[in-house]
């Protein structure tokens, strides 16, 4: 549908006009038409706005991107125009015909969303990126976490393994010893406790991170960890759109070097391990060759009764002879699908846009009964019912379905390959081979467990456009956010956890409540070359969550499960309930002066239930500055140069705790006298009246630049940042019956870099744009109880160190040898087949207190990716690198239990190497072989320490293949804008860590790699 | 420009002020934190079900942590890394105080149990001592309650110092209640914590509920304090002191020795034999009135809610059941049958595993001299000797014997440290 909006002015001149060229012969009016597309994609456009120079006289394009103008003379020029995009002005010159394509607008006007509000881009003062979801919208992301891995330099995304896991995100450094990192989540404007994962991704518009502090300064109290604002699709066409997007693939592992002992290597393992324990004895003999008296002789190994006679079990000594064996992990993974389903409708009228969408989710875990099912609606719906008054409602609901437990890989890690195999047998061993540190990896398989989220998302607001007033807006909005997990298990007699009280059954529901009610005062007003933006917040939120736990054992009967508990003879029941309350005031002035010079300036007063006593508010000022260097008059040679700076400086906290933990608490228990209960209550926390918010000052400096008529875009960040008041959790002397308590009282540094650069490298129809992204954050802990070099070993925080700093033995290159040993040039106590450590203070001893040193960090040492997009005609590809990178000292981790196949070193408490199945990552060495990078099996130095390797990777992290159906098939078929596409995820990754996958770490819920086949059609 | 901003304010804070009038009921006031679902030491012990509720806490605490309760690591190591036991499934490795010089170190839990645990003891009877000394008067029931709540809370203030004193010697003494972060904590000399106990165990002594008038069944009683005021003279060398004490138990209640047999085991004896000592440990004994040799009884109520259950017993037996086969090829173990299929080991020591191993000095020097009349060394009190129960072998119900297998087959960890013990 075409509309031309006709001023009564303007009509009556058109009509003037069209007289006066009726009279005229020769010159005549005329009708234009054409399609107006998207230069980078050439989808077409809707909703560009198509003028006639110099005229009041405008139409806009439809869906199919078409436009049709009346009463246009030849001589008169058009003017497209459309947020996001380059404008451009065609003469008709006598033509009915014009289509054009739109060049994207590199650094645009585009409206960003900095919270309470939105700004244009180009008047932003603070470090703020916006991820577009459309290049994400071809990829199997389940999560919006996902989508973001890597998308903005110091957006920080650690990927989750398992079905439906939620990764965790992180923007730049880390400000809290004791607090989540995760930044503040904001909805639809909407502060949002929620889990991400309720929301579909393919409802979701943009997402805006605010990194500074002085853009997250309007959140006050929970911005310290950044603020990503996440905006919902809306309603844009007066055609309404139907879009519907599938996709389906399979996932399996990323990269799978773990190996464990197959049925050889696990039956020598013990006799190695028992032969290395006499010659351990013989070692500590002191003897000076290898043929000194008394040297044990290790067991022929080739007569398979030797090996026999050390296995443990009676089963595992026939499959051994039998040659029977099995391999657990290979087991206990699977081939899993996934697939996606999402179906919108969306449009917009005069007065009313709407978006109506849903979507169906379904995963598979690479582990045995991993699963995840998701199911989202959501509604959003704004209407403008009178000229100054808009009505909307947002509503999201979600279902999502984690039901079933997966199988256990550290199980099949530690199970014997030598166990008989009673897979598919309802009479399986629930101890391998009897053996309690040997779980049957598929126990979970026979646990009944059905796990079910439903999340209700309602935000609902009024905005008054105060008519007396140009630029006076008032918003009241309320949400209401409500959540519940129910959680059923019932372990059965064949598990371990019902084998002891015949069945247990446990039920934990669970639900949460959120509102907030935001009164919002915006004042927009423009006069001559000074803008002024300024916003007035007055905010309340309350929330209540509860829970109760039902645990029932001893079914005689267990056939109704977790349905009936009252088939159970002892019941248990547990129950916790808590309510946070909050008050906040917030006000923020923007200033621009000929969009050249731009100040921005907030202040945000937050109150908090669950400070302490004394401590009940806190305020939180920014300021930021910019200056459009390019718009200046002795930057007119450079044309096709822009340049901004930007510069900040705020303050951000971060309530660190939740809800009473000022509070001293005491613990209940059970007892009993007789066979009567009794219970029992008793003091386990301390409190703290003074408890309260951390605070992070950070200023910003920014450049934004664009070069070749913005061809080439890009952003530089640098930040400081130094938190006060960190929460930490001090130990206290343990004769004061309290392990510790919380206080304010640590400090923490974070300096760090962020570049990210776009390029459109060739135009035309072969296009190729490339995105890079680069990111290093350094922090450090500068202050821990008030010592100037206190040190906190338990939890390896020092001052003057990161806190990811890693305190340990530093090792000095391989293993005692034999020859060490008999030369006598070896450390006291220690032997051959032991690591080799520094010995950091000279005294020939290593020791806890003087050699231990901080020989690395956990965090990375930084950051990149790059991706690039080309085109050719209907085709396009799309190649997204991801890496996180480790290198001096950073980005390490203790790996031994993967690599180093050895008796649990000295105070660690452990059933050790007898009892369970061991890595084959690294042979263990033997005084024969010469290994030099694992030590002997059997491993009781007087200390150890952990044997650490580099998680740097470099990952093919997303590649997609997409072709778009031509007009002439689109038209013949209905359809508008319709693509296939294939892509992968994490299809290949380039690394040196051992485990499973190096970004998941020392864990057995390893990163999942999916290959998809998907389809977009819309109507 | 500053008109404009006044103009603003001017107009825009009538329209604020609506709805902060609206709201105007949230104030302050609603920042005020009430605990809902936990009970805060200020509060819990204003009432005498609350006393109550906090006496069961220092049992509880007691139970958990030195009597086979949730946290046994105490418990399995009694006696390792002593003369009288070690780590019998794998004494070569570094587990369990097999090696002090690497094991032995203030960071290990087994260690540092038995300093934090008792601290944490002693600090929630301070807390209990201050709600009962607080509590209003009305709330007892009789004039000597409130002194007889007092008196049990100090019983186990002296016990938590019983431990600590012996292991460590000098050591902080904390009588107040702690309520802010304290890090000046200082040794006081022993005779100072010999001092507290003995003031808090005369106390108890005195004020506690005589044998038989206790609250509730497994509630201390005065015998108890006596007794352990007996031990604590004992160990100062207050010998008369001991003595009196000593003899208050003894005369001053109806304790004493259990010389004949009592209770559930008669007539059930596995082994067929039994005695007073072997009933004392029978399930459902300790609690009975007939059992005058009971003190103190530490209650334990396996399917009640709050009963606990010991579950350390399995770490005294050999691992039996990695026995294999019988020397003709059965399995060794039968076992009852559960869910459809024979569990593999069956005995009054459930499914040992082999962890304490008694030292030659434990398992038989000190029985030497009186072997067939200690009857804590009969048979079924002292097992020594373990038999297959393989029905279809020839070797069923037969004593266990390695050397009936060939030489170097039965040589794996467990069997091999077995032999002497199973044997001789």
């Amino acid at each position: 549908m075409t509309t031309i909006i006709l001023p009564r002015s303007a009509r009556s001149k058109a009509l003037l006009t069209f007289l006066f060229f009726l009279a005229l012969s020769g010159a005549r009016s005329q009708t234009v038409s054409g399609i107006v597309r998207s230069a980078s994609d050439n989808q077409p456009l809707a909703g560009v706005t198509v003028q006639v120079k110099g005229t009041q006289t405008s139409t806009a394009s439809d869906a199919r991107g078409t436009y049709l103008l009346r009463s246009i003379t030849s001589s008169d020029s058009l003017l497209f125009s459309f947020i996001g995009y380059r404008n451009q002005t065609v003469a008709v010159n006598g033509r009915t015909e014009i289509s054009i394509s739109l060049e994207v607008e590199a650094a645009s006007l585009e409206e960003i969303v900095v919270g309470y509000g939105t700004q244009r881009k180009s008047d932003l003062t603070g470090s703020v990126v916006r991820v577009s979801m459309d290049s994400k919208s071809l990829l199997a992301n389940s999560n919006i976490f996902q989508a973001l891995s890597g998308s903005a330099p110091g957006v920080n995304v650690q990927g989750a393994g398992g079905a439906g896991g939620e990764p965790n995100l992180s923007i730049r450094g880390q400000t809290s010893l004791s607090a989540s990192d995760r930044p503040l989540i904001v909805l639809d404007g909407i502060i949002y406790n929620g889990s991400v994962s309720d929301i579909n991704v393919n409802d979701v518009e943009s997402v805006d991170i605010l990194k500074d502090a002085s853009s997250a300064a309007v959140y006050g109290s929970r911005s310290a960890n950044g603020v990503m604002l996440i905006t919902t699709k809306k309603g844009k066409t007066d055609k309404p759109v139907i879009s519907f997007n599938m996709y389906k693939g399979l996932q399996n592992m990323t990269n799978n070097p773990m190996k464990v002992m197959n049925a050889d290597q696990y039956a020598l393992r013990l006799v190695d391990y028992f032969y290395q324990q006499d010659l351990y004895t013989w070692y500590k003999t002191r003897p000076t060759s290898a043929t000194a008296a008394g040297r044990p002789v290790r067991p022929d190994i080739t007569n398979r009764n030797v090996l026999v006679a050390r296995l443990r079990s009676q089963e595992e000594k026939d499959n051994f002879l039998a040659g029977k064996s099995i391999d657990w992990v290979d087991e206990v993974l699977q081939k899993a699908p996934i697939q996606n389903y999402s179906l919108s409708l969306s449009g917009r009228s005069d007065r009313t846009s709407y978006f109506v969408s849903g979507s169906y989710t379904g995963e598979k875990g690479i582990v045995q009964n991993d699963e995840f099912k998701r199911l989202t609606v959501r509604t959003n719906i704004e209407s403008k019912v009178t000229d100054w008054f808009t009505l909307g409602l947002n509503s999201a609901y979600s279902y999502r379905d984690y039901s079933g437990l997966e199988a256990s890989l550290g199980n099949a890690r530690s199970a014997s390959p030598l166990a008989n195999n009673r897979i598919d047998s309802a009479k399986y061993d629930m101890f391998l081979t009897n053996e309690i540190y040997m779980p049957y990896p598929l126990n979970n398989l026979y646990v009944t467990n059905s796990d079910i989220r439903n999340n209700l998302f309602v935000v609902g607001s009024a905005k008054i456009s105060v008519p007396w007033i140009t630029g006076l807006n008032y918003e009241l909005n309320y949400s209401n956010t409500y959540s519940n997990r129910n959680n059923k298990l019932f372990y059965p007699v064949t598990t371990p956890q019902g084998a002891g009280n015949k069945g247990m059954a446990i039920k934990n529901p669970s639900e949460e409540r959120n509102w907030i009610v935001n009164n919002i005062v915006t004042y927009v007003k423009t006069l001559g070359d000074h803008r002024v933006n300024a916003t007035l917040l007055f905010s309340r939120e309350n929330s209540r969550a509860d829970s109760s736990t039902l645990n029932a054992q001893g079914f005689d009967n267990p056939v109704l499960g977790f349905n009936n508990v009252g088939l159970g003879t002892v019941a248990t029941v547990a129950s916790t309930a808590s309510e946070s309350n909050g008050l906040s005031y917030m006000s923020r002035l923007n200033y621009s002066f000929k969009n050249r010079y731009l100040v921005t300036a907030t202040v945000r007063k937050d109150g908090f239930s669950g400070f302490g006593l004394t401590k009940k508010f806190a305020t939180f000022p920014s300021v930021s500055l910019g200056w459009v260097v390019s718009d200046e008059s002795f930057f007119d040679n450079f044309k096709s140069v822009y340049l901004k700076l930007r510069a900040s400086y705020g303050e951000n906290g971060n309530q660190g705790i939740g809800s009473y933990s000022s509070f001293s608490r005491m613990g209940t228990g059970a007892y009993v006298f007789g066979a009567t209960t009794a219970v029992a209550i008793f003091p386990n926390t301390l409190g703290n009246a003074d408890l309260g918010w951390e605070t992070t000052a950070s200023s910003n400096i920014g450049v934004d630049f664009g070069i070749l008529d913005r061809r080439i875009t890009g952003a530089i960040d640098l930040y400081k940042a130094n938190t006060t008041n960190v929460l930490v959790n001090r130990a206290l002397p343990p004769a004061s019956g309290y392990p510790s308590v919380w206080t304010n009282i640590g400090g923490i540094s974070n300096k760090g870099i962020e570049l990210s650069l776009s390029s459109l490298n060739v135009k035309g129809q072969f296009e190729w744009s490339t995105d890079l992204v680069f990111a290093k954050n350094r922090d450090q802990i500068t202050r821990l109880y008030g010592g100037g070099n206190d040190k906190d070993i338990g939890n390896s925080w020092f001052v003057g160190a990161p806190i990811s700093a890693i305190y340990d033995y530093k090792m000095a290159g391989g293993v005692w040898t034999e020859n060490y040993l008999y030369s006598g040039n070896i450390l006291n106590k220690w032997y051959p087949g032991q690591f080799k450590y520094v010995d950091q203070n000279k005294d020939g001893v290593i020791e806890p207190n003087a050699d231990r040193t901080i020989i690395g960090y956990q965090t990375p040492n930084y950051r990149f990716s790059i991706s690039n997009t080309f085109s050719y005609k209907n085709f396009s590809l799309f190649v997204f690198l991801n890496s996180i990178q480790g290198g001096n000292g950073y980005y390490i981790a203790n790996n031994a239990t993967v690599i180093n196949a050895a008796s649990a070193p000295a105070g660690i408490e452990s059933a050790g190497i007898i009892r369970t199945n061991l890595t084959a990552v690294r042979p263990y060495w033997t005084p024969e072989n010469g290994v030099n990078n694992a030590s002997g099996i059997y491993y009781a130095p007087e200390v150890a320490s952990g044997v650490y390797e580099s998680r740097s990777f470099i990952r093919l992290q997303d590649i997609s293949l997409n072709y778009k159906f031509g007009n002439r098939l689109l038209k013949r078929l209905g359809m508008e804008a319709s693509q296939v596409y294939i892509a992968g995820k994490n299809v290949h990754t380039w690394t040196d860590w051992s485990g499973w996958d190096p970004e998941t770490g020392v864990s057995n819920l390893p990163l999942m790699r999916n290959v998809i086949a998907g389809l977009r059609l819309t109507f | 420009m500053k008109k404009y901003l006044y103009l603003f304010n001017k107009n825009c804070f009538l329209l604020f002020a609506l709805p902060v009038v609206m709201l105007l009921s949230c104030s302050k006031r609603v920042l005020d934190e009430k605990p809902l679902d936990f009970l805060a030491p200020e509060n819990a012990y204003n009432t005498l079900p609350g006393i109550r509720q906090g006496a069961a806490g220092l049992y509880t605490s007691v139970r958990q942590n030195w009597f086979y309760g949730i946290n046994d690591n105490a418990t399995q190591l009694y006696g390792m890394g002593t003369d009288l036991a070690y780590y019998g499934e794998d004494p070569g490795s570094a587990r369990f105080l097999t090696d002090y010089s690497t094991f032995f170190t203030p960071s290990n839990p087994y260690v540092s149990g038995f300093w934090n645990l008792n601290y944490q003891l002693i600090q929630r009877v301070n807390v209990l001592i201050k709600g009962i000394t607080a509590a209003a008067p009305g709330i007892w029931n009789n004039a000597g309650q409130k002194n007889a709540y007092l008196a049990e809370a100090m019983f186990f203030r002296a016990h938590a110092y019983r431990i600590l004193v012996a292991f460590y010697g000098d050591v902080p003494i904390v009588t107040e209640v702690i309520s802010s972060s304290k890090t000046d904590f200082v040794r006081a000399p022993k005779a100072e914590v010999y001092k507290l106990m003995e003031e808090d165990l005369s106390f108890a002594a005195a004020n506690l509920p005589q044998q038989g008038k206790e609250e509730a069944t497994g509630r201390v009683t005065q015998g108890a304090a006596w007794h352990m005021l007996s031990e604590l003279y004992l160990t100062q060398g207050k010998h008369q002191l001991a003595v009196d004490a000593a003899s208050k138990v003894i005369t001053g209640y109806r304790y004493g020795l259990m010389t004949k047999r009592f209770g559930t085991r008669l007539g059930t004896d596995v082994f067929g034999t039994g005695d007073p000592y072997f009933d004392l440990f029978g399930f459902g004994n300790h609690n009975l009135a007939e059992n005058t040799e009971a003190i103190w009884v530490i209650q334990i109520e396996p399917l009640v809610v709050g009963g606990s259950a010991a579950q350390g017993e399995r770490v005294f037996g050999p691992a039996y059941y990695r026995m294999g086969n019988t020397p003709d090829g059965f399995k060794a173990f039968r076992g009852p049958m559960v869910n459809g299929s024979f569990t593999g080991y069956s005995d009054t020591l459930g499914r040992p595993v082999g962890w304490m191993r008694p030292t030659n000095y434990l398992a038989y020097t000190i029985w030497l001299s009186d072997w067939n009349r200690d009857i804590r060394n009969a048979e079924h009190n002292l097992k020594r000797n373990f038999y297959y129960d393989s029905p279809g072998s020839a070797f069923n119900k037969k004593k266990i014997d390695f050397n009936l297998y060939p030489p170097g087959s039965r040589n794996a960890p467990m069997t091999r440290l077995s032999i002497s013990f199973l044997t001789s």
